[in-house]
């Protein structure tokens, strides 16, 4: 299920960093997934501009 | 016995590859299939096409093999902007999203999409990708491997010992000492677009003298031994990863060229110191180079040398390596650049289940054939005059020969940026005003690029310095015209006397190599002039539909798909 | 839409610069539409229907050129540079919509656009300008060719004139779908912006200078890194 493995991959990113010893940056990273929910919950900052014929 | 897909995407240049049973089945460019030059998604549609064309379903792949490491990256990219206070205030946010809202999940989206467990989606290193992409494919079984490019998760600049199925690091540079960085920032300064007007820089070298060495070395240090650091400061120390260069470098080496402006190297001054600093530029370039590639032929004893990343591309640099490097073999598989990771991931996934090294590739022709029945049915509904020869190579060649320009379609599609027969726009090498028709009117180039040349292999001593070698077939090297046909070969020869020129087998190109035999007969010359199947930025034709639909839009005089000759019908 | 487009268009189009701006949207316009077309007829499997989506194409191709070099011509005139080549994406729309609704949602913005350039034609001859005004003439012929096969396919490949329209209906539906989920995410990115601004702030400082302090010593260890291996015995 999709929200799964996001989890499990959030899991391994903190395991990842944890593992170098580097854990000054797991509370950056928690505010950066926790603010990014947003962004993934409209699908992304990747979207393709709309092309029409604006009227402004 | 395995079957693996190896993927490269997100950042530009995405590709997907797939290798069964340690052979190369398939290796495809999305950019190919959905007309978006560079497209940088991930590459869905490739993967789909690469597996179709194998006939493994999704399902049954063994792995999937990302071309990058994704959690490296994002540690690299967030710790690099922090470092950078204020200046990287504007793009902090943009380059968070984008890890965040994208990037970081990519495992999780290839499992998804593809419909593939989750467990069977793992990552390399990105230089370690390039890495394999340039030895496995290539003919040697022991060589020295240098990669280089702008920068993969941290590193920008590796050195391997390749032996057999073995590739142990020796050597690597970091972020931000990146010679690919160096070279994209000069290329934005110059005017040019990123990650695709660097070749334009290489052919606008020629035209200048390097007179800004003394500038150039305050930009980059190197030391003997290949070691080199980069002055970040003048490069906006990286901070807006779109514009690629600072004030700073402004303020040495002058104003940047505004973008889109045409160019006028025999009229304007400007446009001439830009020609001295672009060959500076070059110069710097491969003289790292070289240091880099004496340095590995120090480590490794080594005969051959194999290069990748996007620095590879490179041509003339790589010319200069084979010459001066002290290598007897150098080496550069035709998708040197991110697309080439794919195919290294995929590579490196058979390996390590325990599939042996492909053959050496002998064709770049990886991708997807063309349909002349598709291409029969919708060319008659078009209203072009549609003929099936008998003897298309002798058809083609007298079209050729007569001054006229033919597309030509034959076989599956080019892995990587260039055209070696499969999509190529034919011309006669010898006649300036067909080189004059193709850029006005077709591709609409800078007037300083030149149009490279086709040879049959058999006589491209002749003709040219130092050709064949390892890299000509796929026209990743230039090499020198000799003295006595300078002349003839006026539509492709460089302004330094140079071609980038593709020597062509029976073996790699069947539809051309017929097609130079024929014109050979002919004109006594084997040679043609070969630009790739495109438009003013597009990416290379792919299918039958992507021929006609360029046929219908561009005044060439004939496209030929496999033995169908179609014309326009006479007004 | 149409009473709003008569109100705004001679104010919008008299803003210094936004008119050379406005044509290199177009362009862009065209461009994107023409990625969609080429994608439509590789994936169709009608050959007429090819064949059709690829002229609609060259049509394309030619309005986004004719409309790239105007804004160009203006941006010159100027004193400024040009925009460059118009360099749009696709939106994958035949693959989204399906067939019909992607030749409902064509023929829907072809018939938009054409009333959009009638009324710029005028608005230009108008004022004077007729080179605009000529620019604009002769793509709306082109553009009344595309709505009218559009229509007649639409009809053709839904049925029914009945079937067509309730296409249309959908396409539109999916059009006004559309701008609200690209509201929201322009929403979603101006609060991401301004939360990671915000982390910036915090975590930058601090981080910048315990860069700068390891700065020399991490130079050192670059130096060594590559250094590391011995040479291999020849």
């Amino acid at each position: 299920m999709k929200l799964t493995s996001r989890l499990r991959t959030i899991g391994q990113l903190f395991r990842h960093f944890a593992r170098q010893g580097k854990w000054f940056m797991i509370p950056l990273l928690v505010v950066l997934l926790v603010t990014g929910l947003l962004l993934l919950a409209t699908g992304g900052l990747s979207y393709v501009a709309p092309f029409v014929y604006s009227i402004f | 016995m395995a079957a693996v897909l190896g993927i490269s995407g997100g950042y530009h240049d995405a590709a997907a590859a797939l290798v069964v049973d340690g052979a190369i089945v398939a290796a495809i460019q999305e950019e190919r299939l959905s007309r978006h030059k560079n497209d940088p998604r991930l590459p869905f549609r490739a993967a789909a096409a690469c597996l179709a064309h194998g006939g493994i379903p999704a399902a049954a792949l063994d792995r999937v093999v990302f071309y990058e490491q994704p959690f490296d990256k994002l540690e690299r990219v967030l710790v690099s902007s922090l470092a950078v206070f204020p200046a990287s205030l504007r793009q902090f946010p943009r380059a968070m999203g984008s890890q965040v809202g994208d990037k970081l999940w990519v495992l999780d989206e290839l499992a998804e999409r593809l419909g593939v467990a989750r467990d069977k989606v793992t990552t390399v290193a990105h230089h370690r990708a390039h890495a394999a992409s340039a030895l496995f494919p290539s003919p040697y079984e022991r060589a020295a491997v240098l990669t280089v490019d702008g920068v993969g998760e941290a590193v920008s600049t590796s050195l391997w010992r390749g032996e057999g199925t073995a590739l142990t690091p020796i050597g690597q540079l970091e972020y931000p000492h990146s010679l690919g960085l160096l070279y994209a920032g000069l290329t934005a300064y110059l005017g040019f677009e990123v990650n695709e007007g660097e070749y334009k820089v290489m052919g606008l070298a020629a035209y200048g003298t390097p007179r800004f060495r003394d500038e150039f070395a305050r930009l980059l240090r190197v030391e003997p031994d290949g070691w080199f650091a980069l002055d970040a400061s003048y490069f906006g120390r990286l901070a807006d990863a779109e514009l690629g260069f600072g004030p700073k470098l402004e303020q040495l080496l002058g104003p940047r060229r505004p973008p889109y402006q045409p160019w006028d190297l025999e009229g304007s001054e400007r446009d001439r110191r830009y020609a001295d600093i672009a060959a500076t530029l070059q110069q710097v370039t491969e003289e790292v180079m070289l240091a880099l590639a004496r340095e590995a032929q120090r480590r490794t004893g080594a005969d051959a040398l194999c290069l990748a990343g996007g620095v590879a591309l490179n041509a003339v640099a790589n010319a200069r390596l084979l010459r001066e490097s002290g290598f007897a073999h150098v080496f550069v598989q035709p998708a040197a650049g991110d697309a080439g990771g794919a195919l290294g991931a995929a590579l490196l996934g058979a390996l390590e289940l325990g599939d042996p090294r492909p053959a050496p590739l002998a064709s770049a022709a990886l991708g997807l054939a063309i349909d002349p029945s598709a291409a029969h049915a919708l060319a008659t509904e078009l209203g072009f005059v549609v003929t099936r020869a008998d003897d298309i190579a002798g058809d083609t060649a007298e079209l050729i020969a007569r001054g006229q320009i033919v597309a030509f379609c034959a076989g599956r599609f080019e892995w990587g940026p260039r055209a070696l027969g499969q999509r190529s726009i034919l011309a006669d090498a010898r006649d300036p005003d067909s080189r004059e028709r193709l850029n006005r009117a077709i591709k609409r180039r800078e007037p300083f690029r030149p149009f490279a040349p086709a040879v049959l292999a058999a006589d491209a001593a002749q003709y040219f310095v130092a050709a064949p070698n390892a890299m000509t077939p796929f026209m990743t090297t230039t090499c020198p015209i000799r003295d006595e046909h300078a002349g003839a070969l006026a539509a492709v020869r460089h302004v330094d006397g140079s071609a980038r020129v593709q020597t062509v087998t029976a073996a790699a190109a069947p539809a051309l190599h017929a097609v130079l035999g024929a014109f050979a007969e002919r004109t006594g010359v084997p040679i043609v002039l070969n630009t790739s199947f495109n438009g003013a930025g597009e990416p290379i034709i792919a299918s039958e539909v992507d021929a006609l639909a360029f046929f219908l839009g561009h005044p060439i005089d004939a496209l030929v798909v496999e033995d169908l000759l179609i014309t326009r019908a006479p007004r | 839409m149409r009473p709003l487009l008569r109100l705004v268009t001679p104010l919008v189009w008299r803003v210094p610069g936004h008119g050379a701006r406005k044509l290199f949207e177009f362009a862009r316009a065209e461009q994107g539409s023409r990625l969609d077309l080429l994608l439509a007829a590789r994936l169709t499997t009608s050959t007429t229907r090819r064949a059709a989506y690829l002229r609609h194409a060259a049509d394309e191709t030619r309005h986004a050129q004719m409309f790239a070099r105007r804004s160009t011509e203006l941006r010159t005139a100027a004193g400024s540079g040009s925009y460059g080549p118009p360099i749009a994406d696709t939106e994958d729309l035949f693959e989204r919509l399906g067939e019909l609704r992607f030749l409902a949602f064509v023929h829907r913005g072809e018939a938009r656009g054409r009333a959009q350039f009638e009324l710029y034609a005028k608005h230009f001859a108008a004022r004077g300008d007729e080179r605009t005004a000529a620019l604009f003439g002769a793509i709306l012929v082109d553009e009344q060719r595309h709505e009218s096969y559009t229509r007649a396919l639409l009809v053709e490949l839904a049925g029914s004139e009945a079937a067509a329209r309730r296409e249309l209906r959908r396409a539109t539906a999916w059009a006004a779908w559309r701008q609200w989920r690209r509201a929201g995410r322009a929403l979603a990115g101006l609060v991401f912006t301004v939360a990671m601004s915000g982390v910036y702030c915090l975590a930058a400082p601090p981080t910048t200078l315990v860069a700068y302090l390891t700065g020399r010593r991490a130079e050192r260890g670059r130096r060594r890194r590559w250094l590391q291996a011995p040479p291999a015995e020849r």
